[in-house]
């Protein structure tokens, strides 16, 4: 047998099930539970690097029998966890020949009537200064879409701002001609914004329930850690109304579960607290947390005792999610969910999402940006919801960013993460291909995380991984 | 995969390719599934366009169409109705001229 070494680029062991790691297989995505041979087997490699037989046969005679030995060590070959020159599972980018789209972003207005202070939008302004979507361009975005749309029998429309809901006339004319078009065409159109909750009135509620709406509503949590950074363009306090305008909407039949989506910022970085007020007190289904995007200098970004208790704080919550997944109940954790579900899919991306491939937004001039946050900035375009996609810049835009960054190839989080978000990126470095290497040990330490997680649940519950079931709460 | 138990959909698929032969394997049928499988000549002709050389008498197919694989508009349900059709007319080349026509009974 000649020399093995470990290839630590391929695979990410955590937890401890029955005593036993799981192990995460890199290129693949896939996931397995090491048995008890396998797991002593990983542990001695990992802790010699390289091994031959001798060795092996020094440390594991009288504790495993050899023929279990050279089981794991032949799947752990096979897997490319160990091997006698260095492994790497490279996937080549893919031409981009055509641009399909399933979601198109419509940017409505550039007005908000709110001055959150750590809004990222660079072209944000008073509703009455604001640039406005005409209803022309609107149109056109809506033909661009269901045109784009190939195959697909779906098609979403994001109504997004601004703040929406300073459009809503435009909305409903909109969902309307939208609904027409998409039957003419055979497609179904679904229909989902987030909005800031300020000017949710009964009437506009009744129209999002009667045409199944997604809604996100952004909040921070309870008062005092909303009303810090969500105020008015006066600089008032915006929990009051919301959280009034929250609890009719939750109590209206909607189609779809309501969500809501907080922002982290320093000084706010409690994500228990406010899951239980958000979930348990106003009864939101699902909430997902995000840091604030902001340049690091920023006195608003994330500093490193903040990112940490974040961690910490998710981390909790992610435990709550694994006793009652165990249980067989949902839990309304949305970052943990979605993490557990591209585990359970074995999801392994080249793209970190899908912006420029299949989702686009238009910006209130009809540019085509990669998405809702870029539309606005100085970015560039991706051609124009009259004109058509710009095949050729978004093409080459796509190719490049599924070319791994050098310090992503021995990333045991590149499957799931693939280099982070462009804007974050953009806004940090300015360029959209930069990893966000600020972030890069906490996706790691997330991720290992979630792994564990994913392992004890899969083990004590498989049903709750069950496609069925997992379609069924991605579809809420 | 040996001593790696997989947990996901992409493990699953990851450790089982090697279970699947590439190809079935050709075997000659040593029992009657389905009609194609019989060899009974059918209604066809031979290659001179009789039916003197075909392999098996034409009168077989009364037997096999009765039994391995029933032929309901035409011949009796050996399986059902009819169980004692064939018995003591078994060679279909002397004693097929035995088998009664059968009518429903009110």
């Amino acid at each position: 047998m000649a020399a093995l070494h470990i290839q630590r680029q391929n695979y990410r062991a955590a937890g401890a099930v029955r005593d036993r790691r799981v192990l995460l297989h890199v290129p693949t995505t896939s996931i397995f539970e090491l048995d008890r041979v396998a797991d002593d087997l990983l542990a001695f490699v990992e802790s010699r690097e390289t091994i031959d037989a001798a060795m092996l046969k020094t440390r594991f005679d009288g504790t495993h029998a050899p023929g279990a030995v050279c089981d794991a060590l032949a799947d752990f070959v096979a897997l490319g966890v160990v091997a006698p020159q260095p492994k790497h599972y490279e996937i080549a980018p893919r031409a981009v020949t055509e641009a399909p789209l399933d979601t198109l972003v419509l940017t409505l207005t550039t007005g908000c009537n709110l001055g959150c202070s750590y809004c990222y939008r660079e072209d944000l302004e008073a509703p009455k200064a604001a640039r406005v979507m005409d209803e022309e361009t609107a149109r056109a975005a809506i033909d661009l879409l269901l045109r784009q749309a190939g195959e697909r029998e779906r098609v979403g429309v994001v109504f997004f701002g601004g703040e929406p809901l300073t459009r809503f006339a435009s909305i409903r004319a909109l969902t309307l001609y939208a609904t027409a078009q998409g039957r003419a065409a055979g497609k179904r159109v679904d229909f989902s914004l987030t909005t800031n909750a300020t000017l949710l009135d009964d009437e506009m509620i009744a129209f999002f329930a009667a045409h199944a709406f997604g809604i996100a509503v952004s909040m921070d949590g309870d008062e005092l850690a909303h009303d810090r950074r969500r105020i008015t363009l006066g600089g008032k306090g915006t929990y009051q109304r919301v959280a009034a305008n929250v609890k009719r909407l939750l109590a209206a039949r909607m189609a779809r579960p309501v969500g809501v989506r907080v922002t982290l910022s320093r000084g706010n970085t409690d994500v228990e607290k406010a899951y239980r007020h958000l979930h348990d007190e106003l009864g939101f289904a699902s909430v997902g947390f995000a840091p604030v995007t902001a340049s690091a200098d920023s006195p608003l970004a994330l500093d490193a005792n903040d990112m940490r208790r974040m961690m910490d704080g998710m981390k909790a919550l992610g435990r709550a999610y694994v006793d009652d997944a165990k249980r067989g109940q949902r839990h309304g954790f949305a970052n943990m969910e979605h993490m557990l579900l591209d585990l359970a899919r074995g999801t392994r991306k080249v793209l970190p999402c899908g912006a420029g491939l299949g989702l686009l937004a238009a910006g209130t001039d009809g540019s085509l940006s990669l998405c809702h946050r870029f539309t606005g900035t100085g970015a560039g375009s991706f051609g124009d919801v009259s004109r058509g996609i710009d095949l050729e810049k978004l093409g080459a835009f796509v190719v490049a960013a599924q070319e791994p960054h050098a310090a992503c190839r021995a990333c045991p989080a590149r499957g799931i993460c693939a280099g982070g978000c462009y804007h974050e990126a953009y806004v940090r470095t300015g360029d959209p291909l930069a990893p966000t290497f600020a972030h890069c040990d906490f996706v790691r330490e997330w991720l290992e995380f979630g792994l564990a997680c994913f392992g004890e649940i899969a083990i004590a519950n498989p049903a709750f991984f069950a496609m069925k079931n997992m379609e069924q709460r991605q579809s809420t | 995969m040996k001593r790696l138990i997989p947990l996901n959909e992409k493990a699953r698929h990851l450790a089982q390719p090697s279970a699947a032969p590439a190809a079935g394997e050709a075997t000659l049928m040593s029992n009657v599934v389905g009609c194609t499988t019989t060899f009974d000549p059918g209604w066809e002709l031979d290659a001179f366009g009789g039916l003197a050389s075909l392999c098996q008498p034409m009168e077989a197919d009364l037997y096999g169409c009765t039994d391995p694989c029933w032929w309901p508009a035409q011949l009796a349900d050996s399986m059902n109705t009819a169980p004692e059709w064939t018995d003591g007319k078994n060679s279909a080349l002397r004693d097929w001229r035995e088998l009664q026509t059968l009518f429903p009974e009110d």
